[in-house]
């Protein structure tokens, strides 16, 4: 130091720039930050959802396989109910059809069908059929036809096609 | 603060360079960016008295700091009451019987002091305080700037300082300080000078209180050269009459004797024989009173002519971008 | 940096403006707004998944009751249905009933997702119809599902009757 005083405090940038600059400064840092706050809230809503994404995943198999089950047990009780009213339809059929041949007519052979039936047997007389059995086939049945023929013995073999109206 | 420092030389530096005078005001400005010189402007405004800058000086100055915050006014002091010392410190001051308390110091190279008086100091501030300062440089400093130039071996050499009403001397040896002294040739100091026959009232009009304050300053005191003998002052009567040299550059030739002599007397100083004289002149100096050094010492002188302005904006540059 | 007087000072204070606005107008329109944008959709994302893992929950929930409910109200067909179909089984089941019984595959089974189907024709001999009547009327609590498929061909042979049809068998596939 060479002078007999000492050089007076400078800056470097004057007091307008200086402030500009700082205040400058201080503004972009606030959006910078208030920029990386808000990234990171939404990072934050993004990671939940990853997080829950599995859990999502699992309801929906579940919901998914409860469906599927539901479907399944649904199913079952209709196919069961089918099978079971099938059966029974089939019981009552029997049940009619034995009761409904009068001693006098034989029986040889039963084709059942689900609106038809068949039968063939034999019957002493054409009028044991056609008085004892013709008429209760003709109230079940909506088409009754009947043929005859005579065997050996002297007996009268029938054929009898019967018909109702498909449901 | 390595990196700081680097980083302000890219800003622009102006530094204000003043010399006041007793009637004018020489202002230099220097403007540098990255070391270059981008503008430099020599400016000189006129003084009614040298304890008031003029409106004009003050809107100038204050104008170009308003420009750059980096601005450096620097001022040359010539008042009385400088001088240089050797060694630093207060013992040097002692030595020297300059009182400490009345002066401010700068210690050059470790080696030795340059002061002068706090009054001065306060003076300078008071008349640039709607300005302000940032730098007081002594005459010696700028003298020293130049005598360090001087490319000078183990010569004893006496270098000179002319300036406007202003006389530095500084004697040394290759890089050594020896000596200085500094007088104001407008004014009569010594005040054994009241025998002397002076041809112009001019030179006697001095204020008496002014007399004794530089007395104490000098510390002549130490020695008993203050009062010379009668055949010195006839002497001295002999050339100025023989001459025709005005009242300043009888008590220029006058001042340098007296130097010379308490150099060569006083056990203070290490005196060594001056070899040559180099003078650094910035005030158009008669080259009668060159010749008449010449003739009185029998010493070879050599002259420069030097911008005054150009070394105080010099060495505050130095000052600006050393300490940063 | 230079510091000029008013009129520059003026200008310069604009350079900062114009500074100032950019630098804000830029963060605003490349960083907050798309940032921000993110987020709104981020939160919108994540709200609406979570209502729909609301709903699933509730679905989830209601489902859950409806199989419950579902399961104890069959829980007989599904006891019935889990039964594995053996046809040695049935034949023994079947020889109560019938003098003969003789049951052959037919095909391939069928498996759907969960139902396996198996398809036989019986042959059977029985002593009178009331066998068969029964036969086919305690298949209503037989272990397992089956139908009696029509055409049903009932022949009188000697002193027995011969029966013959085709049956369908199911059983579920076991989870």
């Amino acid at each position: 130091m060479h002078s007999f005083i000492k050089p007076r405090k400078k800056r470097l940038i004057d007091e307008m720039s200086s402030l500009w600059i700082i205040f400058i400064a201080l503004m972009s840092i606030g959006l910078v930050g208030f920029g990386v706050y808000v990234n990171y809230k939404s990072s934050f809503y993004i990671k939940m959802l990853e997080e829950g994404e599995k859990k999502h995943q699992a309801l929906d198999k579940k919901v998914k396989d409860l469906k599927s089950d539901i479907q399944i047990f649904s199913m079952q009780k209709e196919l069961s109910y089918e099978v079971s009213s099938s059966n029974l339809i089939l019981k009552d059929s029997i049940k009619n059809l034995f009761d409904l041949v009068p001693n006098q007519v034989t029986l040889t052979k039963v084709v059942m069908e689900k609106y038809a039936l068949e039968l063939q047997g034999y019957t002493r007389s054409k009028e044991s059929y056609r008085l004892l059995l013709e008429p209760p086939l003709k109230s079940i049945f909506d088409e009754s036809r009947v043929e005859f023929s005579i065997n050996k013995k002297g007996f009268f073999q029938f054929i009898s096609h019967n018909k109702m109206e498909e449901k | 603060m390595g990196l700081f420092s680097s980083v302000k030389k890219h800003f622009l530096i102006q530094i204000i360079g003043i010399v006041l005078e007793e009637d004018k005001c020489g202002i230099y400005v220097k403007k540098i960016r990255n070391e270059k010189v981008i503008y430099s402007n020599i400016k000189y405004f006129n003084l009614e008295s040298k304890d008031n800058l003029t409106k004009e000086i003050i809107s100038y100055i204050n104008a170009l700091q308003s420009e750059h915050e980096q601005t450096y006014v620097a001022l040359f002091l010539n008042t009385l009451g400088q001088g240089a010392i050797c060694g630093c410190g207060k013992d040097a001051f002692e030595k020297f019987g300059v009182d400490s308390k009345s002066v401010k110091g700068v210690c050059i190279d470790k080696e030795f002091t340059i002061y002068a008086s706090v009054i001065d100091i306060n003076w300078a501030d008071k008349v640039f305080k709607k300005v302000g300062l940032d730098f007081i440089f002594s005459p010696f400093l700028i003298l020293n700037s130049y005598a360090k130039k001087d490319i000078n071996t183990n010569e004893v050499k006496l270098y000179i300082l002319n300036t406007n009403n202003g006389l530095t001397m500084m004697i040394m040896s290759g890089k050594k300080f020896l000596y200085g002294s500094f007088f104001n040739v407008a004014i009569e100091e010594d005040v054994l000078l009241e025998d002397f026959e002076s041809a112009s009232s001019e030179a006697l009009s001095v204020d008496d209180e002014e007399i004794f304050e530089e007395l104490d300053f000098d510390g002549v005191d130490d020695d008993d050269t203050p009062s010379m003998s009668i055949d010195e002052v006839a002497d001295y009567e002999e050339v100025i009459l023989q001459n025709t040299l005005s009242e300043k550059d009888a008590r220029f030739v006058r001042y340098l004797d007296i130097s010379l002599k308490e150099f060569y007397s006083s056990d203070n100083y290490d005196s060594e024989f001056v070899s040559s004289v180099k003078i650094y002149d910035c005030a158009a100096m008669n080259e009668d009173v060159i010749k008449h050094i010449e003739d009185e010492l029998l010493l070879g002188i050599s002259a420069e002519n030097i911008n005054l302005l150009e070394a105080v904006v010099e060495i505050s540059k130095k000052e600006v971008l050393s300490n940063a | 940096m230079s510091k000029k007087n008013n009129s520059s000072g003026a200008v310069k204070f604009l350079i900062y403006i114009l500074i100032f606005l950019i630098l804000i107008l830029s963060f605003a329109f490349l960083f907050i707004i798309p940032q921000i944008t993110k987020y709104k959709n981020a939160k919108a994302t994540y709200v609406m998944d979570s209502k729909k893992y609301t709903v699933l929950l509730e679905d989830e929930k209601e489902l859950s009751k409806k199989l419950s409910l579902i399961k104890e109200e069959n829980k007989k067909i599904i006891e019935t249905f889990s039964q594995e179909f053996s046809k040695e089984k049935f034949t023994t089941h079947a020889k109560k009933y019938f003098d003969e019984v003789k049951l052959t595959k037919l095909d391939s089974d069928t498996h759907s997702q969960a139902l396996k189907t198996y398809k036989f024709s019986a042959n059977l001999k029985a002593q009178n119809p009331k066998k068969f009547y029964n036969f086919v009327k305690d298949l209503e609590n037989y272990k397992g599902v089956v139908k009696i498929n029509f055409p049903i061909t009932i022949l009188s042979k000697n002193n027995h009757l011969e029966i013959k049809f085709h049956l369908s068998a199911y059983s579920m596939n076991s989870k």
